[in-house]
């Protein structure tokens, strides 16, 4: 096949998201020459016109990944042969121009500092037998004070709505008390509240839970950020997650890196490639090759690589491409693929009113009320059995009919009694949930699977994993308080469950907070990239997303993916612009 | 003006029995006990409402009324129906009501027992109007007459394995037209053998213990049957409560049993202002994404 050679570039940026599109940005800005390649389309706002579709969006999965080309398998264990997800269904992974930060819902979390120093701060406490004998579960190589700046700087980027609990050290009720110290306030005030939200506020402080309004990249009022860029507010549609913002008010790198990427002058957004390898010496990387969008093969040379898709595509980018020792689960020796961990919704609670009309499609995809009082180590774990929580909280993001139908257990699933109870209970109903945050274990991670091809006859990614009873028992502890905080909001019956599926499940939708498998560390032994997101084997390819984290925490990633894109941004321009070569 | 197909429908099935579930745009008393926080006030009336959501909304319900015109609205607005159009005599159950666009995937034998089926998932009962008047069986026959009941977004290359643990869903070489006629063919075979009748011919009791068996996978089929019933009842789902431009859903019959007033943009996109009012009801007549405007 006839194969086009580019122009070398500066940089070339495979899969345009948030973290490739913050990427995209801060180089430009700096005056790089960028490449951005994205398998999708290029849509933005006036392609959402007419998007309050739940069945073209939510249900038939519009904006997601197609398996039909490319999909993942999944055993639970070495032994297990896997099989692949032939549906979309525990995660839906994005596709086209800002990737899942455009379907997403907007909650946009900081970890806690001791989310970056997991391992050590559990020995320090509680000693090393506490540590799960097959978890992996280890330090970041980064502090939250490290994190600190760029956290801020995505925040004021994106305009994101909230109310700091902690600026400076100084404890500020209202906020999230248990948060990291912040070096100022959320550059926009939390977004209005909804009447559920108002009833579950009440119940959590009766209880006195630490409860505040989750953080939000739906904004509340128009925002300029410091790139320039002005937004308008949210009209509380009720349409956020698995669509895409009409107005522009949530967040995504469409409406607010990629414009100031473009405005540059310096970038060149390439849709319908598909990158299929990575060319290399074995010490540095020479230049990426792709399908483009009429199936022809491109190659892009460039001086930095930068692999920004979506987890399991970085990862499988850099088996395909041959770069970086494969993890071993027998020997546990090799960093790629290793520590591929997950988010714990193993609990949740569900009151019914029966007097009650909470408008409940009014919403957005952020708006919550959250506590942390049983996230990271927020709490003693001393005689629990477990290590590590979740942040519980509950939201209002807009219950769109073919998916959100609450009635309590008691009734039929179809029926005259099922359709008197979806009347009755469609808006009166309040639930509360958890975000738990999940270890790394020696036998999960992530491989190319020896049997099942996408649509170039390229091998999948293959996913070992299954729940351990770590998140197990955290799932168990948590569910009596969810039903006594349901109860607490007068809800008449109240149901409340506390057990993850016998199996991981790849049906049921649960969480996209897929992580691990290029994690970042302070050791090439037990790490693919350092502290910048720099590849330990390979000076100009970063990785960047929530593949870098070593376990996941208590809280959806974005926040902490765009904090890190902001991160490996600075190390590339302040550093190694002038100085090509490691950065640690 | 020629009449649409579907307006002369609306006219054969009369009001009473599709239009039950319309909420009026007036608050009703049991809306003002949603208040949450503050003290309970006048109800609202149409004319504030329209005040209060300024001229976004009350473009949409002009616009709204408008729709009147080509029968597509509700009787909560202020149109009254002719009076001189005498509904012809309801014909539930017979051929004539099960599938209303011209089907495109069952045969006519299989969309009487889908429409059945649908039926006792959402009957129609003193309460309200049922799946067969949502045009279920519509919404359920296009799906699979388009890339849905092909596979096109399924990864069905082989090999095929059963799965040595739970956990893995789909794991044979069916597409859903595939299921559906697999499932079709063996709940026929299951019908005849114990009841010496096809599922729709059954009377309302014996539907329900063959549907209940479908649901325990007691029907032996290539999907197993309790695999089915999770994919028709999720159909049945979509086709109460998808947009009604899917062909189902008609006359927004699923959005107004649930009180969901559709596609906000049609109105204005008011929810901001009425989000933290939690002394005003929002209670209008569903709208889809065919009228909104722009």
């Amino acid at each position: 096949m006839a194969k086009t050679i580019n122009k070398e570039v500066d940089a070339v940026i495979i899969g345009v998201g948030w973290s490739g599109g913050i990427l995209a940005a801060e180089l430009t800005k700096a005056g790089m020459k960028v490449v951005g390649l994205e398998r999708g389309q290029d849509r933005n706002t006036e392609d959402w016109m007419k998007d309050h579709d739940e069945l073209r969006y939510a249900i038939r999965y519009e904006m997601f990944q197609n398996v039909a080309r490319e999909t993942w398998t999944l055993r639970h264990n070495l032994k297990e042969t896997a099989l692949p997800f032939r549906q979309l269904g525990s995660f839906l992974p994005g596709t086209d121009v800002g990737g899942a930060g455009v379907h997403w819902n907007g909650q946009t979390w900081r970890f806690h500092p001791w989310d970056f120093t997991t391992r050590s701060s559990t020995i320090a406490r509680y000693g090393a037998n506490a540590i799960p004998a097959n978890s992996t579960i280890q330090d970041w190589g980064i502090t939250y004070e490290q994190m600190e700046p760029y956290y801020d700087k995505f925040e004021y980027m994106a305009g994101i709505a909230g109310k700091a609990g902690n600026i400076k050290g100084q404890t500020i009720p209202g906020g999230n008390t248990f948060e990291g110290p912040r070096s100022r306030e959320y550059p926009v005030p939390p977004m209005k509240m909804s009447r559920s939200l108002t009833v579950f506020q009440q119940a959590a402080k009766s209880l006195g839970y630490h409860v505040f309004p989750g953080p939000s990249a739906n904004l509340p009022q128009p925002y300029t950020n410091p790139d320039g860029i002005t937004r308008g507010q949210c009209t509380y549609c009720g349409f956020c997650e698995r669509f895409g913002c009409e107005v522009g008010a949530k967040a995504s790198a469409n409406v607010t890196v990629l414009p100031v990427a473009q405005k540059t002058g310096n970038f060149e957004l390439r849709t319908g490639a598909n990158v299929f390898q990575i060319k290399h010496d074995g010490k540095r990387a020479t230049s990426v090759l792709y399908h483009d969008a009429q199936g022809q093969v491109q190659e892009q040379p460039a001086r930095i690589v930068i692999v920004t898709s979506y987890v399991f595509n970085n990862v499988r980018l850099l088996l395909l491409s041959k770069m970086g020792t494969p993890y071993d689960p027998t020997t546990g020796k090799g960093v790629v693929g290793k520590n591929y961990a997950y988010q714990n919704g193993g609990a949740g609670a569900a009151g019914y009113f029966e007097d009650r009309d909470f408008q409940p499609y009014m919403g957005a995809g952020a708006l919550s009320q959250v506590l942390d009082d049983f996230n990271a180590d927020n709490f003693d774990h001393s005689g629990l059995g477990f290590l590590g929580g979740g942040s519980i909280a509950s939201g209002t993001s807009g219950a769109r009919p073919i998916q959100s139908l609450p009635t309590p257990a008691t009734v039929p699933s179809w029926g005259p009694e099922w359709k008197a109870a979806i009347r009755k209970y469609k808006n009166s109903a309040i639930s509360a949930g958890i975000q738990g945050g999940v270890f790394a274990y020696r036998d999960y991670f992530l491989d190319l699977d020896p049997t099942y091809k996408d649509q170039f006859g390229l091998p999948l990614m293959r996913i070992t994993f299954d729940w351990e009873p770590n998140e197990r028992k955290f799932a168990a502890y948590i569910a009596p308080k969810l039903k006594a905080l349901i109860e607490a909001t007068g809800a008449k019956q109240v149901a409340a469950s506390g057990k993850l599926a016998p199996h991981y499940d790849s049906v049921p939708y649960q969480s996209t907070h897929n992580t691990g498998g290029a994690i970042m560390g302070s050791s090439p032994a037990d790490s693919v990239v350092n502290n910048y997101l720099q590849m330990w084997d390979f000076d100009n390819v970063f990785v960047v997303g929530a593949c870098n984290f070593p376990q996941n925490a208590g809280f959806n990633p974005t926040g902490t993916v765009g904090a890190l894109a902001y991160r490996a941004a600075d190390g590339i321009v302040n550093k190694y612009k002038q100085h090509p070569g490691s950065l640690v | 003006m020629a009449m649409k197909q579907d307006d002369a429908r609306a006219q054969a099935i009369p009001r009473e029995s599709t239009d039950h579930a319309a909420v009026p745009l007036e608050p009703s008393a049991d809306q003002e006990l949603c208040v949450a926080a503050g003290p309970l006030k006048t109800p609202v009336s149409r004319g504030r409402l329209l005040q209060l959501t300024g001229t976004g909304l009350k473009a949409g319900v002009v616009a709204y009324i408008g729709l009147q015109a080509l029968d597509k609205a509700d009787p909560a607005a202020a149109a009254p129906a002719p009076a001189a159009v005498t509904p012809p005599t309801p014909q539930t159950g017979t051929a004539a009501q099960m599938h209303h666009r011209p089907l495109r995937f069952f045969n006519s034998a299989q969309a009487a027992v889908i429409t059945a089926m649908a039926e006792r998932i959402f009957p129609a009962d003193k309460t309200g109007p049922g799946a067969t008047d949502a045009h279920v069986t519509d919404y359920i026959d296009g799906q699979l007459a388009g890339d849905w009941g092909w596979g096109a977004r399924m990864y069905l290359q082989g090999p095929f394995f059963a799965p040595e643990t739970s956990g893995h869903g789909w794991q044979i070489p069916l597409n859903p037209r595939q299921v559906y006629q697999d499932a079709l063919g063996a709940i026929e075979t299951y019908c005849q053998a114990k009841y010496k009748n096809s599922y729709d011919q059954l009377n309302t009791q014996q539907q329900i213990t063959a549907l209940e068996e479908i649901g325990a996978g007691k029907v032996p089929m290539t999907y197993s049957s309790d695999q089915f019933f999770l994919m028709f009842r999720q159909n049945v789902l979509e086709g109460l409560f998808a947009d009604p431009m899917y062909g189902g859903n008609y006359n927004f019959i699923g959005w107004k049993w649930v009180r969901f007033p559709g596609n906000p943009m049609a109105y204005g996109d008011p929810y901001g202002y009425y989000i933290d009012k939690f002394n005003y009801p929002y209670n209008v007549a569903p709208k889809g994404l065919a009228d909104q405007a722009f």
